[in-house]
């Protein structure tokens, strides 16, 4: 335990969850300064949204800091499969007296894609960064240890874990039962892992 | 919409009873407190 909490540098074996909109970067110091780790979601915002956020927590706070960041596999868009989903929901629809959208969009672009949120982590350097629904690509992972910068995943199935340890994740963290958790259930996601990259000690 | 909550996403499971409202550093001391008892 003692070790967890100077790997995180803190008092209290403690993490805010890092739920993406809900998480303030006034929570976060709240709870930094309280000797637990404060933590912001990300996933829902952009690179710009995220730096301003982690701004806001550092004028806060001078403890240690935790961003969330998604990583499912990016959506891949298909107009024609997107049409048959929205027709086969329509009586869904006609239930509450709603017209269905044209089209269907990502509604959160993955970390996977999204180049400028890991440029914005590598230079705002939050202290932890932890990954939810996926690993990021292994050339992300390795910037972002080599930044010093450790790195924790949430398992909710052993075949989540072993995609972290593929991932070279520093901890796991398994939700409590009854917990709220969501789990990441497309295979895809598990097929981004890198199968024979080396584990490593935390590097710090 | 419409009284129809089926299609939400409820993030609270079995502990949602245990839930206490007061600010964030706050509760890190009341956990905190109660951790080492």
């Amino acid at each position: 335990m003692s070790g967890l909490l100077e790997l995180l540098r803190i008092d209290a074996p403690i993490v805010q969850a890092p739920m993406a909109g809900v998480s303030t970067p006034e929570m976060a110091a709240a709870v930094s300064n309280a000797g637990a780790l404060g933590s912001l979601g990300v996933g829902a915002t952009d690179a710009a949204g995220a730096r301003k956020m982690i701004a806001a927590f550092r004028e806060r706070s001078r403890r240690s800091l935790h961003v969330n960041v998604f990583c499912h596999a990016p959506a891949s868009a298909d107009p024609a499969r997107e049409a048959r989903w929205l027709e086969r929901l329509r009586p869904d629809f006609a239930r509450v007296s709603a017209a269905p959208p044209a089209a269907l969009r990502e509604i959160y672009r993955s970390f996977l894609a999204d180049d400028e949120m890991l440029a914005a982590l590598l230079e705002t350097r939050p202290e932890v960064v932890s990954f939810h629904f996926g690993v990021p690509s292994p050339e992300g992972v390795k910037a972002l240890r080599d930044a010093g910068i450790v790195l924790l995943g949430s398992a909710t199935t052993l075949a989540d874990a072993r995609t972290l340890v593929a991932a070279v994740a520093s901890r796991i963290a398994s939700p409590r039962s009854g917990a709220a958790s969501i789990r990441a259930t497309s295979p895809t996601i598990r097929s981004r892992t890198t199968p024979a990259r080396r584990s490593t000690p935390p590097g710090r | 919409m419409r009284g129809e909550y089926g299609y939400g996403a409820q993030w609270v499971g079995q502990g949602a009873p245990l839930a206490r409202a007061m600010p964030a550093g706050e509760l890190v001391a009341v956990l905190r407190r109660e951790l080492a008892d």
